[in-house]
């Protein structure tokens, strides 16, 4: 059931293709971000924040319902600014990082929500620390997903501050900053789950490689406007990157010169890309032409020699494309598999909607 | 015991006495033993007297010594006779042996007889021959010789021990003898006459004689005849050899030296040696070939022979070839093998050959020519040889030939086709061609059409040759061709995917080798090959395939007739396969589309990103004009659509929807709301407004953006188009604007959205997805206000003008003229609709039909209509006249036709608009209502002329850390003073009269203009131009101000310095004198608001012309325009 990326818009009345249902959840204002709260083991959860410049922003924080059928709005929290990234904590499921822009200065800090907050009439988050050292535009601040670790990593456009975050005593300081280099505007970045003194950084005509330890540059990609970037927590040494214009790429981080797999990527722009946590080669991907799509890719011999993947040429793979998830009313921005149930993404499309699927149906032909 | 050894010595020695007394007498031996025994013992001696003995004997002995004696002597005689007897045993057995000796002698003699009979007789008959010579001449010599010769015979036979024996040899040899003797004589006979077989014959008769007697009777006769058979010999080789000869000759010499027991083999080497020889003459040369070729193809030989006479010397080697082997064979029976291998060199030869040739560029009749030719040839030997099998060997090399030659033919149309390609680069290189893209598409469209066509054609003519050779193999031509075909397109395919640089590898070396400008034409040639795909899949394809058919039936019925041999053929499906080609280009050919229009938005994108990556969105200046952006998305979309229209078929369904979109209300689906959104403050509201743009999304058909793109210029365009307007609104949504930036999107995007739309196909998406840029900018702005509509059509205005002058100034006077209906096709157009719209904006106004659909209509018209607090703008009001009292129109009065929403047809005549005007009359002058009446123009001070009094004087402006310096018509200076001393300067123009000449010039009567940006937005001005200013490294041109001169009281003063954009600036000075210009006092305060009234009259409804008097008011306005180089849109604003 493969099939091309659907240039064809459905009518307003055409069901989901491939006969999967979604679940839907309205925001208010457009948003752009959407986190995998990872640390809450008895919930499927999502938070998301908006982004309206001129209204008083909020965060949803999303459950699944047991039956996996409803998303149910759990806490909704108000926020200071327009939320450009939000990141949930990996390990403390009411802690979560945000970016925010007042539309002419930005800021990042790290929030709690308040313990009761069910209870609350109206619950407010908690600031824990302000990550107030930047200047100029933030991009992202950053978690090591693979265990509790009590450093943060945060990127803006001309430096790299590694934060070490003391959440009992509401208090980041920064560790440690290094300035991108001239003429190296960041615009994102990934942490490796497997090393954690690793961070891959986007720029306009690269991904960096950061070591922590000594704040330096280690290596670099050189592929230009890389938009998102992701770690398989699965694979070591894989990275997927999603680029503007030519898709998605799949590289092994042992030898950079060219990636060892290349996807078509969306009709627009690919913006978002996510690895499963859990099952291998499932890679999703959300695009400016308002659709998500699934990728199946063989990543069996990417351990294998690197000639023999430089000689094959990626459209004589079998077409991967599984799934495209095309209904969407705008860009959509936000995207993030679900952890706990690694068969559920959320996916964000810039006019607010939250949508749920399950890519179930498509977990057996691996 | 002595006594017994001594008479046993004395026998043995006596008997050896005896016998050698009897066979060799040497006396020598005797005298020595008498001299011992003489005493008693002398019996052996001659003197031997036995009576004498006896009596003395018994005289002197006993009884007793005479009985001794006689036992003794009794003994002695016994021991005498076996002696005698053993000499007789003997010599009876030497006879014996002698005898047998004679006998075997004898039984030689015999044989030899026979022999001598045989040669007896054939000399008999050879005698006979020539006994006519011979006779008269030479019978007495003969008769003398015979008697000599026997005489000797006699005397040699007389040595021979055995006479009798001898006596019968004589006999023989007396018969043979005069022919032996004879023989050299004969010989020399012989070799005079040339009569060598004769020689041969005679000496080969001769030869047991000389062998048996040659030594010794007959060795001067052995001596002189070898001789003369040496010479034989040799002429015999010499006549061998010698090619004058016939072959028979030939063949009868070979022969003759082969019964000479000549070592025949070295001559059959050397023979063979120039056999292989001439083989190497006879090989087929490139010019033998081509001579046949030009004899076969030109025709006015055609009258001297038809099979040409070039051929036919190398028919006659080959003929005489043939000769020379069928001789060979003759001579040496047992060379066939030999001479097999020979043939089939030649013929493998003569195939490498034909190979090679075929390999070359020629046509197939060419290479049938050829094979034809080689054909015959072996045709011809297998006649003399037809063990060889040459034919089936020729078949295996005419395999390989055609194999061959089917190959190459179709690498060489690949390579056709890649040159054809090669000339997107060349063309582009040396842009000397108008329309390289075209050029190469063409050629390598037909290189594809034209070449598979010729090679089809011509195995066709392979095919239906009769050459037996080849009916043979029509089979496999057959399959050759296909997998031939199939292989082909494969290639072709692959070389495609190749080209278009969508290998990894291949891109990256592309990218480095070729850098930006390589991209650019890689684009092109991506989008030629994507059209070729397209071609190949849609016609090139099936028109094979429909000229493949008759071969395929052919093949069919082989298959029929040959149940079980012709399956062979299709065991793994027939070789061609068109559907499978078809299918792997269509995808080819969608996927070289989509990598086009990627490459071409990447570049976009690029350009997209510098605007807005660039410039601090919240700090933004006010928009004074386009941003040149603009001009640099059109250059690029510009040259997109040259390519593709060089390239691409237009589609069928250009503009269809044009006149649907162009008022009508469902265009796009989103933005009553959301840009109702703009005007309302009511934060209440602004809550529910993204739920009410869902609830109106989900009723609004939604604009298809992303639609299958098809092969067509239209097609291709507008998703380009469509592509860069999305990315342009993912990249106003990542920002952040301030009033101004919001308003300078707004203007650029205003400025695009008419060339955009002429561009692309599908108006209403573009229209939508420019809406979308606006709402995207309107939600990403902190205070989204918009520009009012005469400002920004001012700034359009003045940019049309411009890019006009700059293409004018650009392109040169006479390609001016051809660039100019496409300016104001745009102005015009844009015009138009523009009119349009407001009229029936305000027809439905008047008729207060519907108040959602003003609301509708205002943002579908202009986004900055609708917040109108202008007291400059114009204000229309419409009377609508019945029938019984219809408006009566002033003759130039411009008229619009109108439907309202019943269709009911109204004719609006547009009210006069008073403007001033040059004395250049327009020729249809007085059919052009957009013009009214003529002003004459007074001839009074200009503006610059009541400047002069500023003349020599300097301004200086202190605004934070920079101080401005302002000399009038001098220059103007951007300064940081530190206790009086300048510490930094940069120079932000010089005055440039040419500019400034340049820039009233194209503004004409309007020389002054409203300034945008101050705080009385209807405040004109006076404009001068300083360029060349300091390099600004952030753009890498030189600074550049506009210096704006407004009526101001009290005093002239610097009043404001902005930056327009990236080191353009802008300088407003107040001047008082300007207050005095005296044409108008009101041309530099303010304006005043005018009413204009709109008259509609109802007209019939089986009015018919509208069409037609709506392109007639375009093509006016088009040639006021040429006119007079104005804008005829200024009637809105102008007094």
């Amino acid at each position: 059931m493969t099939k091309l990326p659907s240039f064809v818009e459905s009518n307003r009345s055409a069901t989901m293709q491939g006969g999967s249902s979604g679940i839907g959840y309205g925001l208010k204002y457009q948003a752009r971000c959407i986190s995998d709260v990872k640390a809450d083991t008895d919930h499927t959860s999502f938070l998301t924040g908006t982004l309206s410049l001129k209204e008083e922003n909020e965060v949803h924080l999303l459950r699944l319902s047991s039956g996996g059928t409803e998303l149910i709005c759990e806490g909704l929290f108000s926020h200071p600014n327009e939320i450009w990234d939000l990141s949930s904590c990996p390990f403390d499921q009411r802690i979560f990082s945000t970016v925010f822009s007042t539309g002419e200065s930005y800021g990042a800090a790290i929030w709690q929500i308040p313990e009761l907050y069910g209870q609350l009439n109206s619950p407010q988050l908690e600031r824990i620390a302000a990550l107030d050292a930047h200047v100029g535009k933030i991009n992202c601040v950053l978690w090591w997903s693979s265990g509790r670790h009590d450093k943060l990593v945060s990127i803006d456009e001309e430096n790299i501050f590694l934060w070490s975050l003391d959440c009992s005593n509401k208090n980041a300081q920064v560790q440690s900053k290094q300035s991108s280099g001239m003429l190296h505007y960041l615009s994102g970045g990934a942490w490796d789950p497997h090393d954690v003194n690793a961070v891959a950084a986007t720029c306009e005509s690269s991904v960096q490689f950061w070591d922590l330890r000594s704040m330096g540059k280690t290596n670099s990609i050189e592929h230009a406007h890389v938009r998102n970037v992701d770690y398989d927590t699965k694979k070591k040494h894989l990275l997927v990157t999603a680029a503007d214009e030519s898709g998605i790429h799949l590289w092994d981080l042992r030898m950079l010169k060219a990636p060892i797999q290349e996807l078509p990527g969306h009709t627009h722009w690919t913006w978002a890309v996510c690895c499963n946590p859990e099952y291998d080669g499932f890679i999703l991907s959300a695009g400016t032409d308002s659709t998500v799509n699934l990728w199946l890719v063989s990543t069996s011999n990417h351990d294998e020699l690197p000639s023999e993947s430089l000689v094959e040429s990626p459209n004589q793979r079998p077409n991967s494309l599984l799934n495209s998830y095309s209904d969407y009313e705008d860009s959509v921005y936000g995207l993030a598999w679900s952890s706990r149930e690694p068969w559920i993404f959320a996916s964000l499309s810039y006019d607010g909607r939250v949508v749920v699927e399950s890519v179930k149906p498509f977990l057996s032909r691996k | 015991m002595s006594g017994d050894e001594v008479p046993l010595d004395e026998k043995a020695r006596r008997m050896r006495d005896l016998l050698s007394s009897f066979y060799g007498p040497d006396p020598s031996m005797s005298p020595n033993p008498p001299s011992k025994f003489a005493p008693f013992d002398a019996i052996n001696s001659n003197s031997f007297n036995a009576d004498h003995y006896l009596n003395l004997l018994i005289h002197k002995s006993s009884l007793e010594g005479l009985l001794q004696r006689h036992v003794g002597m009794a003994a002695e005689i016994k021991n005498l006779d076996t002696d005698l007897q053993m000499l007789v045993y003997e010599n009876y057995n030497k006879f014996i042996s002698a005898t047998d000796a004679i006998k075997r002698m004898n039984s030689n003699i015999m044989g030899m007889e026979s022999n001598m009979e045989q040669l007896l007789e054939k000399i008999k008959t050879v005698q006979s021959r020539s006994d006519g010579v011979n006779t008269s001449l030479f019978e007495k010599r003969e008769h003398i010789e015979k008697l000599h010769l026997t005489r000797n015979l006699l005397r040699k036979v007389q040595v021979l021990r055995f006479d009798q024996l001898a006596g019968q040899i004589s006999v023989i040899i007396l018969h043979l003898a005069p022919f032996i003797y004879d023989l050299p004589a004969r010989l020399g006979k012989c070799i005079k006459s040339e009569a060598y077989a004769d020689a041969v014959r005679f000496y080969t008769g001769a030869m047991p004689i000389f062998k048996a007697y040659g030594d010794s009777s007959f060795q001067d006769c052995k001596r002189a005849s070898e001789e003369a058979i040496a010479i034989i010999i040799k002429n015999l080789q010499g006549k061998l050899f010698s090619d004058s000869e016939s072959i028979q000759a030939r063949a009868e010499a070979a022969m003759l030296l082969k019964q000479l027991d000549f070592p025949v083999d070295s001559l059959k080497e050397k023979l063979f040696e120039k056999l292989e020889q001439s083989l190497g003459d006879l090989q087929l040369k490139d010019e033998d070939i081509s001579r046949c070729l030009l004899m076969s193809n030109d025709p006015s030989k055609l009258e001297n022979h038809p099979e040409s006479v070039a051929a036919t010397v190398h028919e006659a080697s080959v003929q005489e070839f043939v000769e020379a082997v069928r001789a060979y064979r003759v001579i040496f029976p047992d060379s066939d093998k030999q001479l097999i291998k020979l043939a089939q060199e030649l013929v493998t030869k003569n195939f490498e050959t034909g190979e090679q040739y075929g390999k070359k560029r020629i046509r197939a009749a060419d290479l049938l020519a050829v094979l034809r030719m080689i054909w015959k040839e072996v045709l011809q030997m297998d006649e003399v040889l037809h063990e060889s099998v040459l034919s089936e060997f020729s078949l295996e090399a005419v395999q390989i030939t055609v194999k061959h030659h089917v190959a190459s033919r179709f690498s060489h149309l690949l390579h056709d086709i890649s040159d054809a390609l090669a000339k997107v680069y060349v063309g582009q290189k040396e842009g000397m061609e108008e329309f390289p893209l075209q050029v190469a598409l063409g050629a390598s469209k037909k290189a594809v059409l034209q070449g598979s066509m010729d090679i089809l054609l011509d195995f066709r003519q392979l095919l239906d040759d009769d050459l037996e050779l080849l009916v043979k193999l029509r089979e496999s031509i057959l399959k050759w061709v296909q997998e031939g075909f199939q292989d082909f397109f494969t290639e072709l395919h692959g070389r495609f995917l190749l080209l278009s640089g969508r290998n990894n590898s291949s891109s990256q070396v592309h990218g480095v080798a070729e850098g930006t400008q390589g991209d650019r034409i890689l684009a092109s040639l991506v989008l030629v090959l994507a059209q070729l795909s397209v071609f190949i899949e849609q016609t090139a394809i099936q028109r094979i395939t429909e000229a493949n058919k008759p071969p395929f039936i052919f093949m069919l019925e082989i298959a029929a007739s040959f149940a079980g041999g012709g399956i062979g053929l299709y065991e793994n499906g027939p070789a061609f396969v068109p559907g499978e080609i078809c299918r792997s280009f269509r995808s080819a050919g969608e996927k070289l589309l989509h990598h086009y229009i990627n490459l071409r938005n990447q570049r976009i994108s690029v350009l997209l990103r510098k605007r807005f990556t660039t410039p601090n969105w919240v700090k933004h200046k006010e928009p004074r004009e386009v941003h040149m952006f603009v001009d640099l998305l059109l250059q690029e979309l510009e040259a997109i659509e040259k390519e593709v229209k060089q390239v691409l078929p237009q589609g069928l369904l250009r503009r269809h929807q044009r006149n649907d979109s162009n008022g009508s209300t469902n265009s796009s689906r989103s933005n009553p709301l959301r840009e109702g959104k703009l005007s309302r403050t009511n934060t209440q509201k602004a809550r529910s407004q993204l739920l009410e743009t869902h609830l109106a999304k989900l009723f609004k058909q939604k604009v298809e953006i992303f639609t299958k793109v098809e092969c067509t210029q239209e097609s291709v365009i507008t998703t380009i188009v469509k592509f860069s307007l999305k990315s342009l609104q993912e990249f106003v949504r990542h920002q952040t604007f301030n009033r101004s930036g919001f308003q300078q999107i707004q203007l650029d995007i205003q400025y695009l959205r008419t060339p955009l739309k002429e561009a692309a196909e599908n108006e209403a998406a573009i229209d939508f997805l420019i809406d979308e840029v606006s709402v995207a900018a309107a939600e990403r702005c902190l205070d989204p206000i918009p520009l009012e509509q005469p400002i920004l059509d001012k700034l359009i205005q003045a940019k049309l003008t411009k890019s006009l002058s700059q293409s004018a100034n650009l392109i040169g006077q006479s390609a001016w003229r051809d660039c100019r209906p496409k300016y104001h096709r745009m102005a015009a157009s844009k015009d138009t609709t523009k009119n349009m719209r407001l009229l029936f904006l305000l027809l439905v106004v008047s008729q207060t039909l519907c108040n959602y659909a003003l609301a509708d209509q205002v943002f579908q018209a202009n986004i900055g209509n609708t917040f109108g607090r202008s007291s400059r703008e114009p204000k229309y009001k419409i009377d609508f006249h019945s029938e019984d009292s219809p408006f009566h129109p002033d003759d130039d009065q411009e008229s619009v036709i109108m439907p309202d929403k019943n269709g009911q047809n109204y004719i609006c005549y547009l009210p006069k608009v008073e403007k001033t005007k040059s004395e250049k009359q327009v020729p249809q002058h007085n059919t052009s209502s957009m013009i009214v009446e003529t002003q004459k123009r007074i001839k009074l001070k200009t503006p610059d002329e009541l400047l002069e009094v500023l003349k020599d004087r300097c301004f200086i402006r202190q605004e934070g850390w920079w101080s401005y310096e302002f000399c009038y018509q001098n220059k103007l200076r951007q300064l940081h003073l530190e206790d009086d001393k300048v510490v930094q300067e940069f120079i932000l123009g010089v005055y440039d009269a040419e500019a400034t000449a340049a820039f009233n010039q194209n503004l004409s009567d309007i020389s002054t203009l409203k300034d945008p940006r101050s705080k009385d937005a209807s405040q004109r001005y006076h404009a001068h131009q300083y360029t060349n200013g300091t390099l600004c490294d952030l753009t890498n041109q030189p600074r550049e101000t506009e210096v704006r001169f407004v009526c101001s009281e009290p005093r002239a003063m610097i009043s404001s310095i902005t930056e327009l954009s990236t080191c353009k600036y802008a300088l407003t000075i107040q001047c008082p004198m300007l207050c005095k210009h005296p044409i108008d006092c009101s041309l530099f305060q303010e304006e005043r608001p005018v009413w204009h009234t709109i008259d509609c009259n109802v007209l019939p409804n089986d009015y018919k012309a509208t069409k037609v008097e709506e392109d007639k008011v375009e093509s006016k306005q088009i040639l006021m325009v040429t006119g007079d180089k104005e804008y005829p849109s200024s009637y809105q604003t102008e007094e």
